[in-house]
């Protein structure tokens, strides 16, 4: 196989499991316009990974994990299956209900992400849903309309256009409507906070008081369940902040200390913990990869002139105040 | 965000050439003088297909690929101080003169969900086993290496590999258009040189 089939199979691979850093980003589209022959070897990639997309099976489908393990087991009892051409159907797989062949048409298809894991799925739309860390989604494409429940966690949505099919994406009680754009939600407990990058969105509520709302790209708004108005706020620069996970990055402009920590702990298992009350109201800036919060810490102890001490489980800033 | 390909594009890639790469590579055998020429018009094939502005006109995916093919073949030919007579001949298969009525969606779904599913059948068994948790049952990375007992690492490999492999094979397995599934020959075209 070449080289550039290579790099452009770890390219594809690289950006639909895990996040991209910005020198990623840069490393990626240099490679890209390096050569006519890296951009096409790059189309059949990403469409080799568009095809495996295809064949995932919806949630109410799935064996249990048992089951694949027990598929697991018998593969290895019965060895490696002799060539067969394109037809046969693997053993567990001959199951394969027949709507799942019919992605135009596809029930609920549930994409799950664990803490600290980023996807990134291409819908049968030809849209792209980038889902951050501890998140749920659910997708539901029928002839009329495209229509996703964001359960839990946040994701970005970049919508490809079509008129005839309104993509709607369901937070709890809020309801955001695409109009061929591209934008993020997350869901809290109480509603959900919508930002836009691209276009433009239609925003209300299922039970509150409040007015449909439209908001263009640059514009966010945190919208309760029961909202009784919709307030919008233009900052363009507060939007790029808020979606930098996407490229595996925290940003911090004027946050506090324990605003920021919260979302450090939203990613990593390593929970940090601000021991001193009198810290959490500190303000700071700084961005840092996702998946470092002990240089976050480091930071905070020159910064601050704080004792930090990483353990196994926790990051402790400040001291105990007894 | 700089959009690198429409995924329209990727998507018609995925349902309308990469089934058919291996048919294609086929015809290309009796066109092309080595598999390095081979190589070379699948690569063109997909930069033109990447510069399209749109590929919602396109009514016929068949025979809009084979007449892309026919015609980079034939730019080639231009090149080349020989040609063989023989290969000439076989440009003949790069004509639809009856371009059969495209199957009926559902049928052509089915078709190639079992080719992408004997891709993956093909995989040596711990490879296998890492994409079929991944890509069949859709568990996350964390998930399948639990339930397989791996480390993340070793899933994250196999992965990388599999991928490799199914590129490989998509050169080699593929359906015909038509619905029949068809496995190329290996390697070179077995036209001889003569001089023109």
């Amino acid at each position: 196989m070449s080289k550039t089939e290579t790099e452009a199979l770890e390219w594809v691979v690289r950006q639909s499991h895990g996040a991209m850093t910005p020198q990623d980003e840069a490393a990626f589209e240099a490679w890209f316009d390096a050569h006519p022959s890296h951009a096409g070897a790059y189309l059949r990639a990403r469409a080799i990974e568009r095809s495996l997309d295809k064949i995932t099976l919806e949630e109410n489908q799935r064996p249990s994990p048992a089951a694949v393990q027990d598929g697991a087991h018998a593969l290895r009892q019965h060895g490696r299956r002799r060539f067969i051409v394109a037809g046969a159907a693997a053993a567990g797989v001959a199951a394969v209900a027949s709507s799942a062949l019919l992605p135009r048409f596809a029930g609920p298809t549930v994409l799950n992400t664990a803490k600290g894991e980023f996807r990134k799925v291409p819908l049968a739309d030809n849209s792209t849903v980038s889902i951050n860390g501890a998140s749920r989604v659910e997708v539901r494409l029928t002839r009329e309309e495209r229509r996703i429940a964001l359960t839990r966690g946040e994701a970005w949505f970049e919508v490809a256009k079509d008129k005839s099919k309104p993509f709607v994406v369901q937070a709890g009680g809020v309801m955001v409507r695409a109009v061929g754009t591209a934008f993020a939600v997350r869901r809290y407990g109480d509603g959900a906070d919508v930002v836009v990058t691209e276009g433009t969105v239609e925003v209300w509520t299922a039970q509150g008081t409040a007015q449909k709302r439209r908001m263009t790209a640059g514009e966010h708004a945190y919208v309760p369940d029961l909202a009784a108005s919709i307030a919008v706020s233009r900052e363009p620069e507060e939007i790029e902040r808020k979606l930098a996970w996407r490229e595996g990055m925290l940003v911090f402009r004027d946050q506090a200390l324990a605003d920021a920590a919260a979302e450090f702990n939203r990613y990593n298992a390593r929970a940090i913990v601000i021991n001193d009350p009198r810290l959490r109201d500190r303000k700071f800036v700084g961005q840092y990869r996702i998946d470092q919060p002990e240089r976050f810490a480091d930071d905070m102890h020159s910064l601050l002139g704080v004792p930090v001490v990483v353990g196994a489980n926790t990051i402790e800033i400040g001291q105990r105040i007894r | 965000m700089r959009q690198f390909l429409a995924p329209a594009i990727v998507d018609w890639v995925s349902t309308h050439l990469l089934p058919y790469e291996a048919e294609l590579r086929m015809k290309l055998a009796g066109v092309c003088k080595d598999a390095a020429e081979i190589d070379d018009v699948m690569q063109e094939v997909y930069c033109r297909i990447l510069k399209l502005e749109s590929v919602e006109q396109i009514r016929e995916p068949r025979e809009y690929v084979l007449r892309m093919a026919r015609n980079i073949v034939i730019d080639q030919f231009r090149h080349n101080t020989v040609v063989e007579i023989e290969a000439v001949a076989n440009l003949d298969e790069f004509n639809v003169e009856d371009p059969s009525p495209s199957p009926e969606r559902v049928a052509a779904g089915r078709a190639e969900l079992k080719w992408v599913l004997g891709l993956i059948s093909n995989l040596p068994d711990r490879c296998q086993q890492v994409f079929r948790a991944r890509r069949i049952y859709g568990m996350s990375q964390d998930a399948t290496a639990k339930s397989l007992g791996l480390s993340e690492n070793v899933v994250e490999k196999e992965t990388m590999r599999g991928m490799a492999l199914i590129s490989e094979s998509i050169a080699r397995t593929g359906m015909q258009w038509g619905g029949d599934a068809v496995k190329s020959r290996a390697g070179k075209p077995t036209v001889r040189k003569r001089h023109v």
